[in-house]
């Protein structure tokens, strides 16, 4: 385990510097001046030029270049935001709270979800429950999960009127502010008003975006399921009259390693389904603030949030890992190998 | 004619009953796509603001009218072609040149191997949609710069495909005995180790394509894809989401065309993967292809004639 943690725990260093290298170089060979890009349309004459090109470090070689944003990077400092003249970390930090938040929430409706969907279908194999899991499956897979998402506002919040459509929290509602996760605050204050407001906020987005995950969940956990399910294992556990929910509570614990790899990869496409989600639902989270950075031209910010949602994304990978060794000893032998 | 009647009836039962829908589905889409300017009832772009936001099945305008008075029936068809050609460019680019480094990667191993990976692994941990978006924002919206940053982002997905796949086919007697013979390296490579990936290169291929056309319906949506006067679905959808309460066809409609393409696509692709390699079953983007490695080799794989229906 310990051999699986250095080697993982290296990759994902390496990865991490290639990812900081990559996001670098992108902006770095943007188009355009960086100085005109910072100034925009303003009239500014040489000497301000000047000065800020020392600031920026232009002058430097650009290996210097590049790691003096590792080092501030490291430091915690991404650069100042242009457009809204705060540090990029300051604007980062609750954005990225509310991007957890509703990941997390999203991750409980898919598990939620798709896990009664995979152990009915996989128990009732080929009956007409597995037909619709199956379809469900499909549906959840290719429906694009923005539309997914104008469609519930459509029917819960234009027509019957019991869901919010954007926002966090209710307008006059306040939450004091811990650790940025809203729900989670509420709940610490004991401000029970807030935190109905919260949760009715999180229903819609987290439900948009737990349907994607769920659909896979439900794909990838019934087929390994089906697999454990003949194996002679499970028949003996059945011959010695264990119930039902045991042996299923074995084969789930059989069934996990692969579902744990696939959610864990899911999770990515769910940090990039989540930048569309935001936009939706006008919530205020990581994805909406580098769109909304784009759209303003703002350098600085664009390349923290994206190192930020990138870096995050590797971590999550690091600790899918982690999880699989855990739960499958199998592979703490050797590392994967191609991975 | 006859043996051609034949082959289609024999690929329609391998494909199944669900495939073979999904397949001709596909065939329409692309039809569509073809004949956009021909099938359009009335002028996509042309505005009419006295004729706003009609609901659908008001005169002319079978699926109603956009917050500029234009047809919305006329911009879905125009956007089919719009949404395909960015996504067959995209899909197609990106498969050459991932087939073309995995080949390499995998027939050749070690250094160049090992730091081509790890590479692609960085280029993995972006997500997706994430990557294509900074992209954009390097070289500003626009349809062909949507193009490059889809192939940016996609390319990856191949070379860990093909590489995986060369890498056990490598070692394989067949492979052995042509080098042994003195067949040269890139023979090897496009004669011998190619052809036998051809199925798990369709399928991933058509799965990717549904992949991109959300993304590039995404990207459409977030107001990236350039020009706002041009019909794609993605930039409906967001005319859609901003009259919500009073106009719910101009939101729906274009979504519904995006899922049902997607769906057609998906599939289509998993009726391919379950026909062309049974031990793909279940694969999906980033996941591992579990590989047996000691097999026997198998025949070039018989491609199946409905290929020729989704190129």
């Amino acid at each position: 385990m310990v051999r699986l943690i250095a080697v993982r725990l290296f990759h994902t260093i390496v990865v991490t510097l290639i990812v900081s290298l990559i996001v670098f170089a992108l902006l770095h060979f943007a188009p355009g001046d960086p100085v005109s890009n910072v100034y925009g349309e303003q009239n500014v004459d040489a000497a301000q030029r000047a000065a800020l090109r020392l600031k920026l470090g232009l002058d430097d070689p650009i290996w210097q270049q590049y790691l003096n944003f590792i080092g501030n990077a490291v430091r915690g400092d991404l650069g100042v935001s242009i457009f809204q003249q705060q540090p990029v970390t300051s604007l980062i930090g609750p954005a990225l709270m509310a991007t957890l938040e509703l990941t997390i929430a999203s991750l409980i409706v898919s598990i939620a979800i798709g896990l009664p969907v995979a152990i009915i279908s996989a128990l009732k194999q080929n009956s007409i429950y597995d037909r619709a899991g199956s379809f469900f499956a499909l549906f959840g897979i290719s429906m694009p999960s923005f539309w997914l998402g104008i469609v519930l506002i459509l029917i819960m919040s234009v027509y019957l009127g019991v869901l919010p459509v954007e926002g966090r929290v209710g307008t006059g509602i306040s939450i004091d502010n811990i650790t940025g996760l809203n729900t989670l605050d509420a709940l610490l204050t004991g401000n029970w008003e807030g935190l109905w407001s919260a949760l009715l906020h999180l229903v819609l987005p987290a439900v948009t975006l737990g349907m994607a995950i769920a659909a896979t969940l439900a794909r990838v956990l019934r087929s390994s399921l089906i697999d454990i399910k003949n194996q002679e294992f499970i028949e003996a556990l059945r011959a010695r009259g264990l119930s039902q929910a045991t042996v299923v509570r074995h084969m789930l614990r059989n069934a996990f390693p692969p579902t744990v790899i696939m959610v864990g990869i899911k999770i990515g496409s769910l940090l990039g389904g989540a930048i569309v989600i935001e936009v939706v639902f006008s919530w205020p989270g990581l994805g909406r603030l580098i769109v909304t950075a784009i759209s303003a031209r703002d350098y600085p910010l664009i390349e923290g949030g994206v190192l930020v949602m990138a870096v995050l994304f590797v971590l999550v990978n690091l600790v899918t890992d982690l999880v699989h060794g855990v739960l499958d000893p199998r592979i703490r032998v050797g590392t994967r190998s191609g991975v | 004619m006859k043996s051609l009647m034949k082959r289609l009836i024999t690929t329609w039962t391998r494909l199944g009953s669900a495939g073979g829908i999904a397949a001709i589905f596909c065939l329409l889409v692309v039809l569509i796509a073809l004949l956009a300017p021909f099938l359009a009832p009335l002028d996509p772009d042309r505005q009419d603001l006295a004729a706003r936001l009609l609901p659908p099945f008001s005169g002319d305008h079978i699926f109603g009218t956009d917050s500029l008075g234009r047809d919305i029936l006329s911009r879905l068809i125009v956007g089919t072609r719009a949404s395909l050609v960015v996504a067959f460019t995209a899909v197609s680019i990106s498969l050459v040149i991932g087939v073309g480094i995995g080949l390499v990667s995998g027939y050749f191993g070690g250094k160049l191997d090992a730091v081509l990976m790890r590479f692609v692994d960085a280029f993995l941990a972006f997500p997706f949609l994430l990557l294509a978006i900074t992209i954009i924002a390097i070289l500003g919206p626009g349809t062909r710069n949507i193009i490059i940053a889809l192939i940016v982002s996609e390319w990856v997905v191949y070379v860990r495909l093909v590489r995986g796949e060369t890498l056990s086919l490598r070692e394989r007697e067949f492979i052995m005995s042509a080098r042994m013979l003195g067949v040269s390296k890139p023979a090897i490579m496009i004669k011998h180790i190619l052809p036998n990936i051809y199925g798990p290169i369709l399928v991933v291929s058509t799965l990717e394509l549904g992949i991109v056309i959300v993304t590039e319906a995404s990207l459409s949506f977030l107001g990236l894809g350039g020009n706002a006067s041009t019909a794609t679905w993605g930039a409906m959808l967001a005319d859609g989401r901003s009259h919500l309460s009073t106009a719910w066809w101009l939101a729906t409609l274009p979504g519904l065309a995006i899922f049902l393409v997607v769906l057609a696509v998906n599939m289509l692709g998993d009726a391919l993967r379950d026909y062309t390699d049974p031990r793909m079953k279940g694969y999906r983007r980033g996941g591992e292809i579990p590989t047996t490695e000691i097999a026997e080799p198998s025949p070039p794989m018989e491609l199946p004639p409905v290929e020729s229906s989704i190129r």
